[in-house]
């Protein structure tokens, strides 16, 4: 087969600031990494028997697989010099609908992870938490958007999942230190008194600096995306937009 | 772009791993997670790294590029093994190990199989549904991704991109992201077409698989003693 | 001779607002018949293609194809069509060239050993055995239309779509398809209907042509009828091939030739008319 240009290479991979980060394998316990296979299973089966039902499969198949394509491509394409990717998820989320979005999350998570990108193992947690984005993102815009304009919707409610995803994902790093021994509530709630204790607190202030930074990035450059989207094709997002104040 | 790079990697490839048969490879990749995951000793893990990052270099895996795969794993393995586990130095080093061996052990099955091989061999343990939606995702991300390379090229040629004006580059991002769209809505319309004009109905053929050579056998004997001696010692 | 396609006066709307119109001539198509449609961008030539394959369906106005209406009965209906898109390497779907070009076989529930035997058969027509494991996308683009027309073909249809097939290969690829199209029409008796504004192939491979503007079917006729008829050319926008447009630079100055497409008929009258013949030697 001739030499051929690696498709991307030069301009696709930099530096690796994203919004939230993945569980990579081997480090959580394993019956956190077996909750999170089996309730991912459970979305997966429930997503697919809606679409199933909604009808349509072949287009909803081909929308997955491109959306899917999409977000794994814009996870590699670097926001100017200072690097930072994005992943779509809430874009996605808002326009093809949460059920669908979740598998395109599942799948996009599979394939990474099959490069090393996340864990293959805990490939269920991290669909979990990017997941939960694609609902909470179905549950909050119109909550924001009976307050604000369109874009500023779109601004906060990306903003505000990203916290909280981060925020779900820091709740599983919490679970994973706790013992399976029966413990009274009590002592959960000392354990994570502790647990936090434990942590520097200039680590803490990195983590939520980061995240705080990288959620209005992705939220300003997602309400840029949508407003792009709106002058050129408004078909398009006539959902986000048609939404009542 | 990591994905198609290693993907090129293991369809050009024509070492003996490369020739190894494709559920051989997935088979012997599962256990060597599975045995990583379970591993508590550093005698075990450190060989393994040692052995895949020789093959992956072999491969065609810069030593750099080796390390840059394995910042990510290795610092999040540290910071919680430590800060947060408050794991003590030995079994610290266990947890870090194993996560960059399963990084490796993952990389030496993409480097030397392809994702549709992959996809394949998966099609027999997995949903056809979900098998599909995989190959229809991998021949997606191919032809988006050649687009948008093109695209990317056409608005930097024009002067766009990369500048220090933070709101400039969000909005360039923006509108970068926003034709990567359209680009996948438009490309999911004439995959829509195609899938149908082609009588789609649900399951992807995939490559037949074969039975075991000696070289898939070997493979597999090396990866189950590894995964044996994980869970036993 | 059996009408397999008949489209009358129809119009279809975008989602975008976007209304296309295709009126005129009335459009058929008879079975075994080979017709180039020709017409610049914009002139509705993929809109009439996607309303036959029964991708779209028309606001207004009636589509038949095979006496039936292909947006309603398509399921009757896809396994005697085959479809060349404009990209071909989007409706490479397959994971690998034998995968791809079994996968409309599959679809259509022909047991394994047909289908090996007829992937394997289709293969060696158009000349890509050697291609048969090969992901699609790492292929060339000449490699990747033939496989998409192996896919197309697999099937053996009785009509053959393909939308600007000569539009993205080079010289020699072009007149290798027109070759293997030529070929496929005699040896399997299929109807052609290709889109082209490059007009080289069109007086070697179609037995037909329609001329389209916007929307508008404004001839048909043999491919000589249609080619040497400059202002109906000039009216739709085509360029005319180079042959023609020496010859009329030539009558411009004088020069006595008619309208002919024939390079070797041009080259006779030419060389009587010069004293002594055409002679390179200086």
């Amino acid at each position: 087969m001739p030499a051929r240009i690696v498709p991307g290479g030069a301009f696709f991979e930099r530096g690796q600031i994203m919004s939230h980060l993945h569980f990579p394998d081997g480090v959580l316990p394993l019956w956190l990494v077996g909750i999170g296979l089996i309730f991912t299973a459970m979305v997966i089966i429930a997503a697919s028997r809606k679409l199933k039902h909604e009808g349509d499969l072949v287009r909803k198949t081909s929308t997955l697989a491109v959306m899917s394509a999409l977000m794994i491509i814009a996870m590699s394409i670097p926001v100017g010099f200072i690097h930072y990717h994005i992943n779509l998820t809430v874009l996605v989320g808002l326009l093809a609908g949460p059920w669908l979005a979740f598998l395109a999350v599942f799948v996009v998570n599979l394939f990474l992870s099959l490069i090393g990108h996340g864990g293959i193992t805990v490939v269920g947690l991290n669909s979990m938490v990017m997941g939960s984005e694609v609902f909470m993102a179905a549950l909050f815009f119109p909550v924001f958007r009976r307050l604000f304009r369109p874009g500023g919707a779109v601004f906060t409610t990306t903003l505000v999942v990203l916290l909280l995803s981060n925020l779900f994902m820091a709740f599983i790093v919490f679970l994973s230190t706790l013992s399976l021994d029966t413990m009274e509530v009590a002592a959960y709630v000392e354990s994570g008194q502790q647990l936090i204790a434990g942590i520097p607190g200039w680590f803490i202030g990195s983590i939520l600096a980061l995240v705080l930074i990288g959620g209005t990035l992705e939220a300003a450059i997602i309400t840029f995306i949508l407003s792009y989207l709106r002058r050129v094709r408004p078909e398009l997002v006539k959902n986000v937009y048609a939404s009542r104040r | 772009m990591k994905l198609a790079f290693v993907d090129q990697q293991a369809v050009q490839g024509r070492t003996f791993l490369h020739r190894a048969e494709p559920w051989s490879k997935v088979v012997s990749t599962v256990f060597l997670i599975a045995g990583i995951i379970f591993c508590t000793r550093w005698e075990l893990l450190i060989p393994l790294f040692l052995l895949f990052f020789t093959a992956l270099w072999f491969l065609g895996l810069s030593p750099a590029r080796q390390l840059y795969y394995c910042l990510y794993p290795f610092s999040f393995s540290l910071l919680y093994g430590y800060f947060l586990a408050g794991l003590p130095g030995a079994e610290l080093t266990i947890l870090v190990l194993r996560a960059v061996s399963a990084v490796m052990t993952l990389l030496m099955l993409m480097m030397t199989t392809p994702y549709t091989e992959v996809f394949s061999v998966l099609n027999r343990v997995l949903p056809s549904v979900l098998t599909d939606v995989m190959f229809l995702t991998y021949r997606a991300f191919f032809l988006l991704l050649g687009r948008l390379q093109e695209l990317m090229i056409a608005i930097r040629l024009r002067g766009g991109g990369s500048t220090v004006n933070l709101f400039r580059n969000l909005a360039s991002a923006g509108t970068y992201l926003g034709l990567a769209f359209m680009n996948a809505i438009d490309l999911n319309e004439r995959s829509y077409w195609a899938l149908l004009l082609r009588g789609y109905r649900g399951g992807l053929e995939g490559t037949a698989i074969s039975s075991a050579g000696k070289l898939g056998g070997a493979l597999l004997l090396v990866s189950i003693s590894f995964f044996l001696a994980a869970v036993i010692l | 001779m059996k009408k397999i396609v008949e489209i009358g006066c129809i119009s279809h709307r975008y989602p975008d607002s976007t209304e296309v119109c295709i009126c005129g001539l009335e459009f058929f198509m008879y079975e075994k018949e080979v017709v180039g449609l020709l017409g610049g961008n914009g002139s509705g030539k993929t809109t009439l293609l996607s309303h036959i394959t029964g991708l779209l369906s028309p606001t207004e106005g009636q589509v038949r194809v095979f006496n039936l209406d292909p947006r309603k009965e398509f399921k009757k209906i896809w396994k005697h069509i085959g479809v060349l898109l404009q990209s071909a390497e989007e409706q490479l779907i397959g994971p690998t060239v034998r995968d791809d070009i079994a996968f409309s076989l599959k679809n259509a529930g022909w047991p394994r050993e047909y289908m090996k035997r007829r992937v394997d058969e289709v293969m060696q027509d158009l000349q890509i055995t050697h291609l048969a494991e090969k992901i699609p996308h790492y292929l060339s683009g000449g490699e990747r239309q033939k496989v998409a027309l192996a896919g197309a073909l697999a099937l053996r249809p009785r009509l053959l779509i393909l939308d600007e097939p000569f539009s993205r290969v080079d010289q020699k690829s072009k007149k290798e398809l027109a070759e293997l199209l030529r070929a496929v029409n005699v040896r399997h008796e299929t109807a052609i209907l290709f889109t082209v504004h490059d007009l080289s192939h069109l007086p070697s491979l179609a037995h037909t042509v329609y001329v389209m503007k916007q929307g508008e079917l404004l001839a048909r006729g043999c491919p000589q009828e249609i080619l040497l008829n400059l202002p109906l050319l000039k009216e739709a926008g085509l360029e005319p091939p180079s042959i023609l447009e020496l010859v009329e630079l030539l009558r411009e100055r004088g020069v006595d030739l008619p309208y002919t497409l024939d390079p070797e008929e041009l080259a006779s009258r030419l060389s009587a008319m010069l004293p002594g013949g055409i002679n390179c030697k200086r």
